[in-house]
């Protein structure tokens, strides 16, 4: 039998304390969900809602705007309906407060977003599941399934989540109805093209050479290419001895193709509501293809989703909801993975070798045997197969003749996942001639290999995930009351990994009184079972209240605000992260070792870091106040937010950890900080004649401070990271450049500075540069982050834009991007590394002279390097043409709208050597230009 | 109502199931996470994990090669510079390494090896093996924790000694150091212990690769060296140097190590006599990709020529006759400098007209070794040589033995000829050293000359026997990580280190004709006498409020 992981007493407990606060309430109250719903409702826009609607999804159930406490970020999923993404995390962008986007990657399903709520990567929870982002398969729902995506941002709105709760909760619903009664069909077909952006521009392989043999003569080393080298890459008369190959065309295509086609049939009648969906779609890579291979190895996304949500109702008392949703894709890139063709393709300079001989078989040279243009080709394919499925049964059963307003729900759903990779990638020949015509001299650079047919499971992936609850719903005079008690078992198993189980029981009390006070008691008590056994349970209490002053009397003669809400809430949330079993003490596989005159390889074994049996789950406690208005009939609405998160039992290793100990120190619950910030939003709605409109914004400060890390005692305060903000950019500060009346100025110990190295900032100003005069340089301010919407609709026509940016946003270049050369001789340079330090250009440079060698002094982490990546984006942006149902040719078609729209149409950044998101040289982010057509029947 | 029972069922079932899912049994914990109890079995006889638990501590021996970014340790001295263009190596070779930007820094790896022994120790006594086993068990990992000290104090100076001691998470620890004689005291007590208690040779084939008596006492020997130099012992206290040349001859009245015929074939096999001690590895053919050539390139074989061998080494050679260049009667040539030169040369430098895989070696400028092109290449005009096969006239690599032998013989023989040399100044002192050298001149294939003395000079002083010693060290142990800390023990790197690197700039007249021209290639920094020692980790010193830092450091 297994150990349970809850004391059930505790349980037992706090199921007694709920339901005598149920069974002493009145019980001739009349239950009602939506007896009190507010009467000024707003007609819903043809732009999706942008306001918060009167009923808000929260977690276990719903919530009407004038009750709510909690808070709670709010998207109606028709507004992402215009962003040509694949991923659904990649539409984000700008339109939460609270939710900061972060994408560096644009390869066709890899290219997710990263999401940061007030600080904290969310916990993503599908129509009341808790989804993983690991299965990131989850997120690739098409943006037609949704309904609306709440973000739960204070601690209140999340705390019934017990130790998974810290985070924050992406919340989506999926469509379970038409909007209007009865059944609707449609159709909607589009395409687009994609284009890289923020590519960096590589020199000509003139430019190249001179910039090397300037490096190589700052090293005071000869020149590594002649005369004849130069003016041959100049002159281009012989392009395979001298070539000046722009790889980038090469490799590249100007554009790529990507399509979508989406069925959905939805139905809303008194016992049956359902939505159906089918949607496929393909979205192929950058590369170029070869006419020699009988198969494709251009990267190429396929995916078919097919989602079915039925609600039916079996008697008057009796719900029943049955989600199904399965997923398939399939993903083709070429042998070599399109992540390193991508870095090769920016490594390799214009000359390192010619596209092809003149041999017309694959080019390459010693230096640079493999071109990005035969790893893309020439390499074969590996395909990769994706199923998921998801199945979700719910039943809910009002027990009003048992309890009046009570009600019992059970929630299952399994989803499993398999994804295989079937490997059909080779090696090619590639030769080096050295001379044009030779057909005898050459060396093969590169040699074939058999192309296999190997598969590989990539990842397995289960979840089952049980849920009951009950609760009751009363009002009874000027008092509303619900009760909500949940007890959840999810038990996941990925891969080889034992099961992860989390448990947990929590509970929500809601008290409204005349329409003016609410009050919200929330609480978990929750468990993981990879934690040491005693410690794998925790409670987390919250509570919140709120104010709608609009009803208080006073306020009744004001024409002008229709809501005016105050609003606090407080929590302690959990954030469990227990590593696999790292509480326990245990041994493995080391380095093996050789003995014998057969030289036998034996294994070895070894104690890993050592256990911290006492890991228990990462805390915060978060407060929140908010305060909610809409004026002027509700055309306009200003939302603010306070938060407050003091985190504590963080783990980080403790900061005396002294190598002496002999073993790698282990994670210890000892970090604290804090994370504040305030959240507006903002907008106005209207119509002025024939014209509608709407503009709405907003903006969110993230800031943060190291309260506690253990740190050793540091020589000098500004060497300190306590009391600083969390994910500083720390570094010398780079102070100009030496030049012939400075060359005595500090620098690093022993190093000879020549005119043109860096000169660093002596901070403590002992005359050395060194470890004691490195600093904060990069990321000290709040990160602000902001976006903004205007929607238009005439005549027929709509049309809708979003900006979105950041603020106060530094990055590091670093690498082989940022330092010509710097592969031990080899690797590229870019048109900006011709900024460098010469004796010319002494008062213009922005780069240190340019060196081959040796460097020491001038790669470095320094300001220099430190970029402001703070960037604006025309995110999104779609015109949109409804034909007037009368004068279309079939009566059976009821609607037909035109639209084209466009993502990452234009960025503005001072940043300007690369994309600001994406400057690590991983595959481009794309500008999308797509249109289409969609159908109602 | 029909309705409501079957949703009465529904939900049983639904909780049935939940039990169904709760009670059923299934691992706890992962298994293949090995627990302390199983590892250190008592009831295992053949102590299956406890012996794996030695062999891991074997992995943190010394190994060399191009073990620094591709570099060797010895990039960092003046017998040669690596011909990459960025390594770490040219921290080290130009004084620019500090406590944050640390090369070759083993302060952590040997404390690791140090907890492991220890570990080991406390634990390994509930195995049931058989206690000679287990006896060695227990002496290898002394020894490796003895070595695993060695390596520390020769870095970094007098270090915190732990003896048995094993910290867990409730220590906190702020250690102040031992003094570096007090490190040496407990390397050389743990040596007279286990020497008696390890694998005396001869050994069987499948325990070539494990410490031996010989081992032990070849370490103690080098350790007592290392202590009776003058970097350690400022007041030449002769003492230090009797118990060296004691503790060397010990290894040599063992009687059974010996020098191989050919020193080529010393490096390249497995079991062999002259090999006391190794850092094991598979076979392979990583060293001659590393070294040969770099335009040994075809379909089969590439090369990447990734050490620059300096002309102050190359000079150092001597002639066959083993007399220095310098002499006038040597037989040197200054336009045909590499002919007529002390075999040892042509096995450990690979200069212009080498001959490897059935061509002469070009380093001449725009040969084919040499092209002078952003292709990595030697910059001094030669290439690394040495502990590689002979592949003359070979078609293609092939897998060879490439231990990195931590203790030679003939390592010995200087250890012992250097000591007795500075114990006792004395002509019958000096007579044992004279065999130790002429022994290993003989072997390396120079000429006897009159008086069989192999080119050295007759009758040295106290002083001219030191620089023979010094010279053959050189020359006989070139890039197997004896250089760069000799001359640090010496005290003499302020000169002996301070100087720039040159290389040979060899010119083609006509196939077959080349002048020669001496260039220098890049400069050598050595600031003493910081760089005697490392400097500890920026980062211990801030963990660990008892320790202190090196000075200059």
């Amino acid at each position: 039998m297994r150990k349970l992981l809850l004391p059930w007493y505790k349980v037992i407990v706090l199921c007694a304390f709920s339901s005598a606060i149920l069974l002493s309430s009145s019980p001739d109250a009349k239950a009602q969900e939506s007896a009190r719903i507010d009467t000024t409702m707003k007609p819903v826009s043809d732009f999706g809602q942008i306001f918060q609607p009167l009923k808000l999804n929260v977690l276990y159930g719903e919530q009407t705007r004038d009750k709510l406490v909690q808070s709670i970020g709010y998207l109606d999923g028709k507004r992402l309906e215009s962003s040509p993404v694949s991923l659904l995390s990649n539409a984000f962008a700008g339109h939460f407060s609270g939710l900061y986007t972060y994408q560096s990657n644009g390869a066709p399903r890899y290219d997710a977003t990263s999401l940061s709520l007030r600080g904290r990567s969310p916990l993503i929870v599908i129509d009341g599941v808790p989804r993983y982002n690991t299965v990131y398969n989850e997120l690739s729902l098409n943006p037609e399934q949704i309904e609306s995506i709440t973000l739960l941002k204070d601690g209140l709105s999340s705390v019934m989540l017990g130790n998974r709760s810290m985070d924050g909760v992406l919340m989506i619903t999926t469509r379970k109805k038409s909007t209007n009664s009865g059944s609707s069909v449609s159709f909607t077909a589009q395409g687009g093209i994609q284009e890289a952006i923020g590519m960096r521009k590589a020199l000509s392989s003139f430019d190249y050479a001179s910039l090397y043999n300037e490096a190589r003569a700052n090293s005071g080393l000869s020149p590594a290419f002649s005369q004849t080298q130069l003016d041959g890459y100049r002159n281009g008369t012989d392009p395979f001895v001298y070539p000046n190959v722009d790889w980038q065309k090469t490799v590249l295509r100007d554009n790529a193709p990507q399509m979508r086609y989406t069925l959905n049939a939805s139905g809303n009648y008194t016992n049956v509501r359902y939505f159906l969906s089918l949607d496929y779609q393909n979205q192929s890579g950058l590369f170029r293809e070869d006419d020699d291979n009988s198969y494709g190895t251009n990267v190429d996304y396929s995916r078919y989703i097919f989602r079915s949500n039925i609600e039916l109702d079996i008697d008057k008392n009796l719900r029943a909801n049955l989600n199904l949703v399965g997923n398939i894709q399939d993903f083709i890139q070429p042998g070599a993975g399109y992540g390193s063709i991508f870095t090769l393709l920016q490594a390799s300079p214009s000359n390192a070798t010619a596209v092809t001989n003149f041999r017309g078989t694959f080019g390459g040279t010693r230096e640079y045997p493999n071109s990005p243009y035969a790893e893309a080709v020439g390499t074969g394919y590996i395909k990769n197969n994706l199923q998921a499925a998801a199945v979700n049964v719910g039943l809910t059963q009002k027990l009003g003749s048992l309890i009046e307003g009570s009600w019992v729900k059970a929630l299952l759903s399994y989803s499993p996942s398999y994804e295989q990779r079937i490997n059909r990638s080779k090696n090619y020949n590639a030769y080096n001639y050295p001379v044009t015509g030779d057909s005898t001299n050459f060396l093969r650079v590169s040699t074939i290999s058999e192309q296999p047919n190997s598969t590989t499971v990539q990842g397995r992936f289960q979840q089952t995930y049980l849920e009951l609850s009950t609760g009751l719903d009363r009002n009874w005079g000027n008092n509303d009351f619900s009760a909500i008690i949940v007890a959840s078992y999810d038990n996941s198993q990925s891969n080889n990994l034992l099961n992860q189980i989390y448990q947990g029981v929590s509970t929500r009390l809601s008290y409204s009184l005349d329409k003016r006070f609410n009050m919200e008691l929330a609480g978990a008590y929750s468990a993981n079972n990879r934690f040491n056994p005693g410690n794998q349970a925790d409670f987390y209490p919250g509570a919140g209240a709120s104010w709608n002053l609009h009803n208080e009397s006073f306020m009744q003669g004001n024409k002008f605000l229709n809501e005016f809400k105050l609003r606090a809430s407080y929590a302690k949330v959990g954030n469990a992260d227990p590593g696999y079993y790292l509480w326990r003490q245990t041994y493995a596989g080391g380095t093996a070792y050789i003995f014998g005159t057969a030289a036998t390889g034996t294994s070895s074994i070894a104690q890993g870091a050592l256990a911290n049996p006492d890991r228990v789950a990462e805390k915060a406690k978060k407060f929140n106040v908010g305060m909610d208005l809409a004026f002027s009939n509700q055309r306009g609405w200003v939302n603010v937010d306070y938060f407050n998160s003091s985190q504590y039992d963080m783990l980080q290793t403790r900061g005396s950890s002294s190598v002496i100990l002999g073993s790698a120190y282990p994670l210890e619950n000892i970090g604290k900080s804090r994370y504040s910030g305030i959240e507006v939003n903002t907008g106005w709605s209207a119509t002025a004649g024939k014209l509608r409109y709407s503009i709405s914004g907003n903006i969110s400060s993230v800031s943060s401070r190291v309260l506690f890390n253990d740190e050793p005692a540091q020589p000098f305060a500004y060497m300190a990271r306590t009391g600083n903000p969390v994910n500083q950019i720390r570094g010398y500060v780079a102070d100009g450049f030496f030049n012939s009346g400075n060359l005595t100025s500090p620098r690093l110990e022993s190093f000879t500075p020549s005119e043109g190295d860096v000169k660093y900032k002596d901070l403590n100003g002992d005359g050395i540069i060194n470890v004691m005069d490195q600093m904060v340089i990069g990321n000290d301010k709040p990160l602000l982050y902001f976006g903004a919407n205007l929607g238009l609709q005439i005549a027929g026509f709509d049309m809708n834009v979003l900006f979105q940016g950041v603020e106060n946003r530094d990055i590091v270049t670093t690498g082989y991007y940022q330092f010509p050369f710097s592969l031990n001789g080899q690797g590229p340079a870019f048109t900006y590394n011709l900024n460098r330090y010469t004796p010319g250009t002494a008062s213009t440079a922005t780069l240190p002279r340019v060196t081959i060698q040796n460097e020491v002094n001038n790669y470095l982490t320094s300001s220099l390097y430190v970029q402001d990546a703070s960037y604006i984006r025309l995110k999104n942006l779609e015109i949109g043409y409804t034909v007037n149902p009368k004068i279309l040719p079939s009566s059976v078609i009821r609607g037909l709208r035109l639209f084209v729209n466009g993502q990452n149409l234009s960025t503005f950044s001072k940043y300007k050597d690369s994309d600001p998101e994406n400057y690590m040289g991983l595959y481009p982010l794309q500008r999308i230009i797509n249109g289409g057509l969609s159908i109602k029947l | 109502m029909v309705t409501r029972k079957k949703y009465k069922i529904c939900v049983a079932l639904l909780i049935l199931s939940t039990f169904q899912l709760a009670c059923k049994k299934f691992e706890d914990v992962p298994l293949e996470a090995r627990t302390e109890d199983l590892v250190y079995d008592s009831k295992d006889i053949n102590g299956f994990f406890a012996d794996q638990a030695v062999t891991n501590l074997y992995t943190f021996l010394p190994r060399g090669y191009n073990r620094i970014d591709g570099a060797y340790l010895d990039a960092a001295t003046d017998d040669g510079v690596s011909s990459q263009l960025t390594s770490d190596i040219y921290l080290l070779s130009k004084a620019l390494q500090s406590s944050t930007q640390l090369v070759d820094d083993s302060f952590a790896s040997n404390y690791t090896a140090i907890f492991r022994a220890n570990q080991f120790l406390s634990k390994v006594d509930v195995v049931p093996v058989v206690a000679l086993t287990k006896q060695y068990w227990k002496a290898e990992a002394r020894f490796i924790r003895a070595m695993s000290y060695f390596e520390l104090i020769k870095r970094y100076g007098g270090v915190p000694l732990l003896g048995d001691k094993i910290f867990t998470l409730d220590d906190k620890i702020s250690l102040p150091r031992n003094t570096y004689d007090e490190g040496v005291q407990y390397i050389v007590s743990e040596c007279d212990a286990i020497s008696g208690l390890l694998l005396k040779e001869p050994v069987s084939a499948v325990q070539v690769g494990r410490i031996t008596q010989g081992a032990a006492l070849a370490l103690k020997a080098r350790v007592l060296l290392y202590s009776a130099s003058p970097l350690n012992n400022p007041s030449n206290n002769v003492t230090k140097w009797l118990s060296a040349a004691n503790a060397a001859k010990a290894v040599i009245d063992l009687n059974y190590y010996a020098l191989n015929v050919s020193f080529v074939n010393a490096f390249v096999t497995r079991s062999d006599k002259e090999v006391i001690f190794a850092f094991q590895q598979s076979r392979n053919q990583n060293l001659e990709i590393a070294q040969s050539p770099a335009g040994y390139v075809s379909d089969l074989y590439s090369s990447r020529g990734l050490t620059s061998p300096s002309q102050d080494l190359v000079d150092a050679f001597p002639t066959l006759s083993g007399r220095p260049i310098t002499d006038p009667a040597s037989g040197y040539s200054a336009s045909n400098p590499y002919a007529n030169r002390d075999p040892r040369f042509d096995a450990t430098i690979f200069y212009n007209g080498s001959q490897w895989l059935g061509r002469a070696v070009e380093t001449f400028e725009g040969g084919r070794d040499k092209p002078n092109t952003s292709m990595i290449q030697t910059k001094t005009g030669y290439y690394l040589r040495k502990f590689l096969p002979n592949l003359a006239t070979a078609t293609n690599y092939a897998a060879a033995d490439h231990n990195f032998i931590i203790f030679r013989y003939a390592e010995t023989l200087l250890n012992y000829a250097e000591a007795i040399n500075e114990a006792d100044n004395s002509v019958a002192s000096r007579t044992i050293a004279y065999i130790q050298l002429t022994n290993i001149r003989k072997r390396a294939g120079i000429s006897a000359g009159t008086g069989s003395l192999y080119g050295l000079n007759a009758n040295m002083t106290q002083a001219e026997m030191r620089a023979a010693i010094k010279l053959e060290r050189r020359v006989e142990m070139a890039f197997e990580e004896h250089r760069f800390w000799d001359v640090r023990r010496w005290n003499t790197a302020a000169t002996d280190f301070n100087k720039t690197i040159r290389g040979m700039k060899i010119t083609r007249v006509s196939p077959g004709v080349f002048t020669y021209q001496t260039v220098n290639v890049e400069p050598l920094v050595f600031i003493a006498p910081k760089m005697n020692l490392y400097p500890i980790p920026f980062s211990e010193i801030q963990a660990n409020t008892g320790i202190t830092q090196n000075p200059g450091w």
